[in-house]
């Protein structure tokens, strides 16, 4: 993994250095959670946690090869995570009933790696789909539903801790460039890669995005 | 050639080297009977003629001559488990139910100058009602909805629980409180409740902490309390009230 990430800082900067290159600055809001899963019981299926708004920032670099054919790579600081609504009370107390949101965030450090399909080319408007992968290094957590008594019941009891740092994922999205200098691209990333994985869980991120990259190079042509 | 095979029907099989075959042994003048089940009685002032008269009882409880405790499987520091987990139920293919009770308790907070077992004067205590509901969404993974979150009620619920202090050391019995002693804001171990929607539910019975009891007098550590709280039983009707009765009876 650590080699994939390489070669993906490689190919920014590398790239960079050539001519006939559009970069920029990336911007993207997301709404993420978390699913997991029991292997021991998979009758029990895949849980999904609730969404959770959350952002990212970074640059792009981006090449076409061809009319219809390109490539684009993104470096990026996201949050990643889910939120977590839970009921609580005392029996018999005047605390009887009360509820509580845990926002849990996972900031991550992250390189991908794209192809770009152009499905419409035109002078004011591109639209494309672009597919490929993306490498993360979780850089840190914060677990707020990490508290008693919610982490004395599955799966909050086996979260706590272990999570990889190192978490690769797909990614496919459909956008659009307007006038050569903004795009705005849809998106939907999720792990292949457990970001989590116990014996008894495994956990996997999911994100939705909507992106957009403002090329610097076309703004000041 | 079958193997030949023999047991001791008794829960704490530790003792079992030490006991006959009535789960009998004399220690310092009494004498304890471990049983199959949770209760350890005890003769207290070693009178064999009296062991005939243990099996008449089933509850802890102390008369002059008799202590019948719940120690068997409570040894010291050791977490209790008193939990009953269910399974989900499906009221359609598209939602799913659960209602548990996850109970534990240990005992191991005080003086750690000796070993964890001598000087342990305080519990951790979970006692809790755990509810959830979920739905499939799109996707085929099941959420917490804020659009499914059914009501649930609880009929009558009792329930009972004990711990014992012991002397330092932790090897003579003392006394064994039911029901009384812990929490005594909301001492009733006894039941009815509704709550209009809950999808994701955490709701603690006495006894339950997030903390530890403390067992003290006057700020003094003295009370020492080896085998932690143990509910020893209960019963806790609960429906979660979607497409018809979908009723848990939990009890231990």
């Amino acid at each position: 993994m650590k080699r994939i990430f390489f070669f993906a800082v490689l190919f920014i900067l590398s790239s960079a250095a050539q001519a006939q290159l559009n970069y920029g600055l990336y911007l993207r809001g997301s709404v993420a959670t978390q699913t997991h899963s029991d292997p021991s019981t998979p009758e029990d299926g895949t849980t999904q946690w609730d969404n959770l708004s959350t952002f990212g920032a970074g640059a792009f670099l981006q090449k076409d090869f061809t009319r219809r054919l390109g490539v684009k790579s993104r470096l990026l600081w996201q949050k990643k995570g889910f939120s977590e609504s839970a009921d609580f009370g005392i029996v018999g107390s005047p605390i009887f009933f009360e509820n509580a949101t845990f926002q849990n965030t996972f900031d991550c450090l992250s390189a991908d790696l794209l192809g770009h399909v152009y499905l419409l080319k035109r002078s004011k408007i591109d639209l494309f789909f672009q597919g490929g992968g993306e490498l993360s290094y979780l850089l840190k957590y914060k677990l707020e539903s990490d508290i008693t008594p919610n982490n004395l019941f599955y799966p909050m009891n086996s979260y706590g801790s272990g999570f990889n740092k190192w978490n690769a994922s797909w990614i496919v999205g459909l956008g659009c460039t307007l006038n050569q200098i903004v795009s705005l691209e849809l998106e939907v990333n999720r792990d292949f890669t457990p970001t989590l994985k116990k014996e008894n869980l495994v956990v996997k991120n999911w994100l939705w995005s909507l992106g957009m990259n403002i090329s610097i190079p076309r703004i000041f042509r | 050639m079958h193997p030949l095979y023999w047991d001791y029907a008794i829960t704490n099989r530790q003792i079992a080297p030490a006991v006959n075959e009535q789960g009998l042994v004399k220690v310092e003048g009494k004498i304890y009977q471990f049983t199959k089940g949770a209760l350890t009685k005890i003769v207290k002032d070693g009178d064999y003629s009296r062991v005939a008269t243990l099996g008449s009882y089933t509850v802890p409880t102390e008369t002059a001559y008799i202590m019948v405790v719940s120690a068997a499987i409570d040894a010291p520091c050791a977490p209790i488990d008193f939990s009953s987990l269910r399974v989900w139920k499906m009221p359609t293919n598209k939602k799913r139910v659960k209602v548990e009770i996850i109970g534990t308790s240990v005992s191991n907070f005080g003086d750690f100058s000796g070993p964890c077992a001598m000087m342990p004067y305080g519990a951790t205590c979970q006692f809790q009602i755990r509810t959830q509901a979920q739905k499939k969404n799109f996707w085929g993974t099941w959420v917490y909805s804020s659009g499914f979150s059914p009501s649930l009620t609880i009929s009558a619920a009792t329930w009972s629980y004990r711990y014992t202090l012991f002397n330092s050391g932790c090897s003579g019995f003392t006394t064994t409180y039911t029901n009384t002693g812990i929490n005594s804001q909301y001492p009733t171990p006894t039941f009815t409740g509704f709550w209009p929607a809950t999808n994701n539910g955490t709701f603690g019975l006495n006894p339950n902490t997030s903390g530890w009891w403390l067992f003290n007098s006057g700020g003094v550590k003295r009370y020492i309390t080896c085998a932690g709280i143990r509910v020893f039983t209960y019963s806790i009707p609960a429906s979660y009230n979607i497409f018809g009765p979908s009723d848990w009876n939990l009890n231990l």
